[in-house]
């Protein structure tokens, strides 16, 4: 019984809570305050072409 | 924090090649204040939402949920996106990684399509003879053909944003203490980015580098590489690649280990037949 158990758990998909969306274009960035640039996103223009490491963070 | 330091170095180093970090908090604007203030090492950018919108954005919606309880996602997390703003990992990217990615963005497949008469240009670009697309693209940049010339001076420009890449790879090299890699990456520039400017600073930076007798055996290594390249690669043309590859193989073979057999493999693969 624990066997069947433990595998059915482990066909369940291993997730973070994030949306796998390798291929798929990236949702907007924004927020409502920006540091260590001029307190606004650099605009999507200038970010056109480059490469963005978006990064989802807390201090706690 | 080691990862604040990972990606404030990634932000720092690969700025000018094409690369932003860019992350995003729900604390508040006083929190991320304070803490960046601790950290002092902070480099990216950081975004604060206290509303959770990104968040929102991106959690997998699909996911159970018990009654009663907000959906949970795990922090810290990553996501790398593209130049065309598609994502394209989902994790902080080794350096190899990135460099292959920035550099990607220069392949002859990420060109728009371009004027007919300048099919030979981005022919000689597919192959890799860059000095000889940026040579004919400036001449067709002055035709009186203004469709003609638009493409020319965007195919030109977009040799020279290549080149001024490798030359800004050649530079954090250095500064990483790779002096191989960077006699490398000159070499390139040197024998395949000829007319551009990037291309004039390579020269006078591998007689710098020649005078180095720290990277012997990796000079060595791309000397063997300059020689295969005169005697086999050119002489063979475009329509040799079997022999082209097989000369790369060879100098690969026989500087294992060094950024030169590293360039030369690459070659080869890239010649392989799919």
């Amino acid at each position: 019984m624990l066997a069947i158990l433990s595998l059915a758990a482990s066909t369940l998909p291993a997730s973070d809570g994030w949306k796998d969306l390798t291929g798929e274009p990236a949702p907007v960035l924004e927020a409502s305050r920006w540091f260590n640039t001029d307190g606004t996103l650099p605009s999507l223009e200038e970010l056109r072409g480059k490469f963005v490491l978006l990064e989802f963070f807390a201090t706690w | 924090m080691r990862r604040v330091g990972d990606l404030s170095r990634l932000h720092e180093e690969y700025f000018d090649l094409g690369l932003r970090v860019v992350a995003i908090t729900t604390e508040l604007p006083e929190e991320v204040e304070e803490e960046m203030l601790r950290a002092r090492e902070v480099e990216y950018w950081i975004g604060s939402d206290p509303s959770g919108r990104m968040i929102e954005l991106y959690k997998d919606d699909s996911l159970p949920t018990p009654p009663g309880a907000r959906s949970k996602v795990s922090i810290p997390k990553s996501y790398l996106i593209d130049g065309h703003g598609r994502v394209v990992g989902d994790a902080i990217p080794t350096e190899e990684r990135i460099e292959k990615l920035l550099e990607g963005r220069f392949d002859a497949s990420e060109l728009p399509p371009l004027h007919v008469d300048l099919g030979p240009a981005r022919a000689a670009y597919a192959r890799g003879a860059f000095g000889e697309a940026f040579e004919s693209a400036q001449v067709l940049a002055s035709s009186a053909d203004e469709a003609l010339a638009k493409d020319a001076v965007l195919l030109k420009e977009r040799v020279e944003a290549y080149a001024e890449f490798l030359q800004g790879l050649a530079e954090s090299s250095l500064e990483k203490k790779r002096p191989g890699r960077a006699y490398g990456l000159s070499l390139a520039l040197v024998h395949r980015f000829e007319g551009t400017e990037a291309a004039r600073a390579a020269r006078a930076e591998l007689q710098e580098l020649r005078a180095d007798p720290s990277v012997r055996k990796e000079l060595d290594a791309w000397r063997d590489f300059e020689a295969a390249l005169e005697r086999d690669v050119k002489p063979a043309g475009a329509f040799k690649a079997d022999v082209i590859r097989a000369s790369y193989e060879k100098v690969a073979r026989a500087n294992a280990g060094t950024w030169a057999a590293w360039f030369a493999e690459d070659r080869a693969k890239k010649l392989a037949p799919r």
